[in-house]
């Protein structure tokens, strides 16, 4: 399958007061035409830098360095500010947590919604309207036409939030990343919202970057995952595989610690201690002081294995010995 | 009920005053109508729910944050606004969500940790800064940060600080709201752990309010059920996890999404509703 979007080692830099954060530190992943591709991980982890990278929206103060970042094969790293700012929309969109920050306050959402549509040129302010119109009636805002006519502060967070994902779609992407894009939501509106997201991917059959720390909402509507750990993707694979016989001692780990519904009487086990700070020189694998299966190679480089199904994780021990499996 | 109720709330009500614009009169919009539950010593009542449904507006009336236009709440068998502020301070605490936005930047995680002690005026100072450091251990924080700064510290550390002020004036009832919510999942694991071990040593009493209704089963004797302002069921946990009977429930339910593969996303009925609000 054809990768729409190809990451390889990429790095993020960013200055701060004690030195350099390693923020992003060999990110590898491909997202495929047409998949749900998620990317997990704990606060902090670089899901949003990631995000930002991909998006063209990293701070000014960023270094970003590649081996291979491409766009439908062409280099994203040698294209232009202008060039990126002209794939924002028709190429590429976005989707955030908090549509409040991400909406613009002073504009109805109709006047919003069209503002790419039109800047774009792909259409007439009638054409934009329709468009609009239409894809606010798909998500759900209803109706359509009042709507527009409403500002983000009327809407509540659930439709605040559908709105933001027909306004994604308005200049047909075919990308969408979602950061976090039901964090803020109920249980029941989150759904709701996933199944939108899915609906609309499905039918357009655009490809989605789904950032999030929920490995339920992973489980349920990702086709792969990478999982992220302190700037790195420590796992990479199907969801299937990933989330169901993970490979990582991290993904373990993080799996070990969620409380299941219908098993309350379950142990939880806490990951001890806490995620390395990302200044300084940073050598060997980034989870070994909290990992069980920590010992001295854990010290030195960390392979990356690869099954012949497409999993992949980086880690010491093999895929055969006792304690991977 | 065996043990003696800490906490009641009869047919409770509030509604905020709602602008509709410069030259409409404002709507009154109903946030709690006719909340009524009890709560005894010793045990977790859970309170789950949609978003806006008035859980946090329930929180807000039990710490006397809010006062409720109609129905009647009690604390230790006390009408709640009889209650002297220094008596409520050792009666009742808050743990909030936001573990960010909840201390105070400027004071140190000492004096953080001192101030409830200080309303309730009860201790002197020396004894005041020995409980601190008691408590400051007993929630796993490491004493070299005792002095320390809240932006200093990680966000599950936070939450152990929160949780140690809250226990400072020796309370019966903790209120929390979404205490873990903003938490990562490892680390809410760890303070899950640590509000069970509490509860057995200060035989403390729980309002928790979560939208993560698999940490709500694993906490709550009791669970209440709010929906549109209202408390539509409530029952014990295994009751209302294993055998819901209120529809509103019985999607919520449905909406949980464990970390399984090969599922699909739920399908979601809102029918037993008659007027969906969207606002
Ligand atoms: N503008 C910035 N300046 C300095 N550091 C930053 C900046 N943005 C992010 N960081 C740091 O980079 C690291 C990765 O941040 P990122 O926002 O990508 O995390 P995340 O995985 O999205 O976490 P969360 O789940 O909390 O959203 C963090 O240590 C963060 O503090
Ligand atoms: N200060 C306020 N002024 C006006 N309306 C308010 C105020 N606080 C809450 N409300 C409204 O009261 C209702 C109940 O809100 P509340 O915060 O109690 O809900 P909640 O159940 O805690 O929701 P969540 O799960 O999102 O935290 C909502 O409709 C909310 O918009
Ligand atoms: S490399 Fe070592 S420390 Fe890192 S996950 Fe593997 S076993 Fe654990
Ligand atoms: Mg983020
Ligand atoms: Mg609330």
């Amino acid at each position: 399958m054809t990768a729409l979007l190809s990451l390889s080692g990429l790095t993020v830099d960013i200055p701060v007061a004690a030195g350099t954060l390693h923020a992003l530190r060999g990110v590898t992943l491909d997202v495929r035409e047409g998949e749900v591709f998620a990317i997990v991980g704990e606060s902090g982890c670089g899901k949003s830098l990631t995000a930002a990278a991909i998006l063209g929206l990293l701070p000014d103060s960023a270094t970003l360095r590649a081996e291979r970042m491409t766009w439908d094969s062409q280099d994203m790293t040698r294209m232009s500010r202008r060039q990126r700012m002209a794939m924002s929309g028709p190429q590429i969109s976005a989707i955030f947590q908090d549509p409040l920050t991400a909406l613009n306050p002073i504009l109805s959402v109709g006047e919003q919604m069209t503002e790419g549509f039109l800047a774009h040129r792909l259409g007439s302010r009638s054409q934009a309207r329709a468009r609009a119109a239409e894809l606010l009636e798909a998500v759900g805002v209803t109706p359509a036409e009042r709507r527009m006519a409403q500002f983000p502060h009327e809407l509540s967070g659930g439709l605040r939030q559908r709105v933001m994902i027909a306004m994604s779609l308005m200049c047909h992407p075919r990308l969408v990343v979602a950061d976090e894009p039901t964090t803020a939501l109920d249980v029941t509106t989150q759904v709701e919202i996933l199944r939108l997201l899915q609906d609309r991917q499905k039918e357009a059959g655009l490809s989605l970057v789904l950032i999030t720390h929920d490995l339920g909402v992973v489980a349920h509507i990702a086709d792969r995952v990478a999982v992220m750990y302190a700037g790195e993707v420590v796992e990479q694979g199907s969801v299937a595989q990933v989330v169901g016989s993970p490979a990582h001692p991290y993904t373990r780990a993080l799996l070990d610690c969620l409380p299941d519904l219908g098993q309350p009487e379950r142990k939880l086990t806490p990951i001890p201690g806490v995620v390395p700070a990302l200044t300084g020189d940073l050598t060997g694998c980034a989870f070994r002081n909290r990992c069980p299966h920590a010992h001295a190679a854990c010290a030195g480089g960390i392979p990356w294995h690869r099954a012949d199904t497409g999993q992949g994780y980086r880690c010491v021990l093999a895929p055969t010995s006792e304690e991977a499996a | 009920m065996s043990d003696p109720v800490v906490l009641s709330a009869s047919e409770v009500s509030v509604s905020f005053r709602q602008r509709q614009g410069l030259f409409r009169p404002p709507q009154m919009i109903p946030a709690v109508r006719d909340v009524s539950f009890e709560v005894a010593q010793g045990e977790v009542f859970g309170i789950v729910g949609e978003s806006g449904s008035g859980k946090s507006t329930m929180a807000k009336m039990i710490l006397r944050l809010l006062r409720p236009d109609a129905g009647r709440l009690t604390l230790a068998g006390q009408p709640m606004a009889t209650i002297a502020p220094y008596r409520f301070a050792r009666l009742v605490q808050p743990v909030f969500q936001d573990p960010y936005s909840s201390l105070n930047p400027r004071r140190s995680l000492r004096e953080i940790i001192e101030m409830p002690a200080a309303v309730a005026g009860d201790l002197a100072p020396a004894e005041r800064q020995d409980r601190a450091r008691e408590l400051f251990t007993r929630v796993g924080l490491p004493m070299r940060l005792f002095e320390a700064y809240p932006n200093q510290i990680s966000g599950g550390q936070r939450q152990r600080v929160a949780i140690a002020r809250a226990l400072m004036t020796r309370p019966r009832v903790l209120i929390c709201d979404e205490p873990t919510s903003a938490l990562d999942v490892s680390v809410q694991a760890q303070i899950l752990d640590l509000f069970e071990e509490l509860r057995a040593q200060f035989a403390l009493t729980y309002v928790f309010i979560s939208h993560n209704l698999a940490v709500v089963e694993r906490i709550a004797d009791r669970v209440g059920v709010m929906y549109r302002g209202q408390m539509v069921e409530q029952g014990p946990a295994q009751q209302i996890f294993g055998a819901p009977s209120h529809p509103y429930t019985r999607m919520l339910l449905a909406s949980a999404l464990p970390p399984q593969p090969g599922r699909p996303l739920p399908v979601i009925n809102r029918d037993f509703d008659s007027a969906p609000a969207q606002p």
